[in-house]
């Protein structure tokens, strides 16, 4: 399946939605933020980025908790200070539902949500919001108070795309509240398509586990996490800090408010989730993040230093094992990528006669394997059907339309692995398997080794001196240890990040 | 114009001949090739040249500083990688492409990827008279910059979608977005983006709640 094969597999799948159509901005709109804002903007929104010399005080125990919360009972999520239409968050309140109302002044119980469900501002009145939800495949609007709006990164479930069920909501979660000794086998991916940065955690806590226990800090009074990364501020590989404060809510599959639908705790860690969604937060959502990325980057904003980046083809079989070692030695992240490696498959899997309908049922060599959208081409080996016929889908999507000269009307769906058309009268081959099918799938490019296209793997350590171990995102799928041919054969990318010596919380 | 210092035949090795100051000429044909370029060089295609990275990794990487890397006349296509599978700018160097055309790269890494014909995330990314096509990511299948990127288009066309985000800084001049253009900030900085005399058919998303300086001139 498409994207099951890049994202865990124990995760449900993520749809391919087009992004959110957003308001022009306002030309004079003051969008680069001096430090006193973003100070104030700790203070209302917690987020910000703020200077070495300002985030010691603002860490210690003395300063208020933000967003109102109370540090005499329990504390609840995170709050807006600002609601505007568009806004994005998740209700939450005190009961196991929410109820939304028809009318503005909370009248006419219109129907309920559960408690954590994603919604988006489409109005604010007084204390009252008109929000947007997904209830089962369509959305819906009502209203509600204000006050059960809480500020959460939008999920990659929110898209608009036809047919997406919303299965995920945020619920609170209790772990491990501090790194104490982090690893590469704490991570493991959701269903978020985030590998690059899920692999560049695992990376840097197999390098310096220290980067990532100086990251993020707990924050009892508020029961908030502070997460630092890095942004490059210019010319030259200066990097900034930058504090992003986020609670323990996280997305969770709906029905199971325990089991976190990205990051997930396979060791009962929770410090890849929060990085996840502080990550998140600040880059603009879960969706931003979860559409691919670039790892080498996503390594750097994390230690705060650049990323190197080093073609394998350039590397002698015999250089690999000691470029390897001596990476480890020098404590070094390395994050390698299998980046494409497509392969070409021929069949003739139609069936029926005449013009139709033909169906087929695409077969692969391994389970991995996934047809690549676009590239499938039906001919009639022995000339009947003239013309050739193509699908018209293109990356991410589930299904696409067959067309062609010889087309009445088709379709594929690349999940199911079929297809089936129609054609146009008198196009009709002589026999159904005449009819060839050619396509382009992507999956395992060495199912023995359990290595993915299109996927990327963090560095683990040199096994018995002659081979490498990679440690799989996934959190699963461990591929075996690979040799230098192996490795020069089939990865095509790799990155590496040294911390700088003495990293830690400013 | 600059003499070539080296003119390349289709089948013949690429790479011996990228050094400092060169300017590689390449003969028509399809040249197989995924270059990772570390001198300031011109690579001049003559009529009717291809670079075709057979999905090895991306046709043209820049990584290095202070490079001053020209590519002229020619088709980059077959790339592929976690971003930017055409052109790939990750250092503070100057990558010039004009009269090219982008087809068929993609980035697809973890079911997502970002910039499938071009990606930058440092340094100045110019585009003049260059059209893209054919070429697949979920996120910018054209053209995606993050960083602090400066991106200057000057003409040239994008078939599919232009997503420009983070700290970037673009200019695009008398240019066609056939597909989308995305803008999109995060929480401590936002892109700078000006289309002058640019048309966006498939409509401009700036973000809501992270948005960029978009001004809009002449169209």
């Amino acid at each position: 399946m498409l994207q099951q094969s890049t994202r865990a597999p124990r995760k449900a799948k993520k749809s391919g939605g087009s992004p959110e159509a957003g308001a022009q901005a306002t030309p004079d709109k003051q969008t680069r933020i001096g430090n006193a804002a973003m100070q104030q903007s700790v203070q209302n929104e917690g987020t910000c980025a703020i200077g070495n010399d300002e985030i010691s005080s603002w860490l210690g125990a003395e300063r208020e908790p933000p967003h109102g919360a109370s540090t005499d009972g329990p504390v609840g999520p995170m709050r807006p200070s600002q609601l505007k239409a568009g806004k994005w968050g998740a209700l939450i309140g005190p009961e196991d539902t929410v109820q939304l109302f028809a009318e503005d002044d909370l009248s006419d119980a219109s129907f309920t949500v559960p408690d954590g469900k994603t919604c988006r501002i489409l109005e604010t009145v007084a204390d009252r919001i008109k929000v947007q939800v997904r209830v089962g495949k369509e959305n819906k609007q009502g209203w509600c108070a204000a006050s059960l709006l809480s500020d959460q990164p939008k999920l990659n479930r929110d898209d608009d795309a036809p047919g997406l069920t919303d299965d995920f909501i945020y619920a609170k979660q209790k772990g491990d509240h501090s790194p104490a000794d982090p690893k590469g086998t704490d991570t493991a991916q959701g269903a978020l398509g985030d590998c690059y940065f899920i692999a560049s955690m695992a990376a840097i806590a197999n390098a310096s586990p220290q980067v990532i226990k100086d990251a993020i800090k707990y924050n009892p009074a508020t029961e908030t996490y502070t997460v630092r990364f890095y942004e490059e501020s210019g010319w030259g590989g200066d990097y900034k800090p930058v504090y992003i404060e986020v609670d323990s809510y996280l997305p969770t599959v709906a029905g199971n408010r325990n089991d976190p639908a990205y990051a997930g705790e396979p060791n009962g860690k929770m410090w890849p989730a929060i990085m996840e969604k502080a990550y998140a937060k600040w880059k603009g959502n879960y969706d931003v993040i979860g559409n691919g990325g670039y790892g080498a980057q996503s390594m750097a904003e994390i230690t705060g230093a650049r990323s190197q980046e080093k073609s394998p083809k350039s590397m002698k079989e015999d250089e690999v094992i000691p470029y390897f070692e001596n990476a480890k030695k020098s404590g070094m992240a390395i994050y390698a990528a299998v980046e494409n490696n497509r392969q070409s498959d021929a069949q003739m899997p139609f069936r029926g006669s005449g013009d139709g309908p033909l169906t087929a049922t695409i077969s692969h060599t391994h389970r991995w394997n996934h047809i690549v959208p676009g590239t499938m081409r039906i001919t009639d080996k022995a000339g009947k059907m003239k013309g050739t016929v193509s699908d018209t889908g293109k990356e991410g999507d589930a299904s696409a339309k067959l067309a062609g000269s010889p087309v009445d009307t088709g379709t594929v769906d690349y999940k199911a692995n079929s297809a089936n058309m129609k054609l146009k009268a008198g196009q009709g081959p002589a026999k159904a398997e005449d009819l060839e099918l050619r396509f382009a799938y992507q999956g395992a490019v060495n199912a023995d080794k359990l290595l993915v296209a299109n996927h990327a793997y963090a560095f683990s350590g040199v096994v018995g001196g002659k081979e490498l171990q990679f440690y799989n995102p996934w959190g699963t799928w461990q591929p075996k240890p690979v040799t230098p041919a192996e490795f020069l054969k089939h990865f095509t990318n790799i990155s590496t990040n040294k911390a700088p010596q003495g990293a830690t919380r400013a | 114009m600059i003499d070539c210092t080296v003119r390349v035949e289709a089948g013949a090795a690429i790479d011996p001949h990228l050094v400092e100051g060169a300017v590689v000429c390449l003969a028509p044909g399809v040249h197989a090739a995924n270059l990772l370029i570390e001198a300031s060089l011109t690579l001049r295609g003559e009529p009717g040249a291809v670079i075709d990275a057979g999905r090895a990794g991306p046709v043209l990487r820049v990584a290095g500083d202070q490079l001053v890397v020209k590519v002229e006349g020619l088709t980059l296509r077959g790339g592929a990688g976690d971003a930017g599978g055409g052109v790939r700018l990750t250092g503070w160097s100057e990558l010039w492409l004009s009269n090219c055309r982008l087809e068929d790269n993609e980035a697809l890494l973890g079911g997502g990827g970002i910039g499938g014909g071009a990606f930058a995330e440092r340094g100045k990314l110019t585009l003049s008279d260059c059209a893209f096509s054919g070429n697949r990511a979920r996120n910018g299948n054209d053209l995606m910059a993050n960083g602090l990127a400066s991106v200057e288009v000057n003409g040239g066309s994008f078939a599919g979608d232009v997503v420009l985000v983070d700290g970037v800084r673009a200019t695009l001049s008398g240019a066609r977005v056939h597909g989308r253009l995305t803008t999109r900030g995060t929480t401590t900085r936002a892109p700078s983006v000006t289309l002058r005399g640019t048309a966006v058919d498939g409509g401009i998303d700036n973000d809501a709640n992270l948005p960029a300086t978009l001004v809009v001139e002449d169209g």
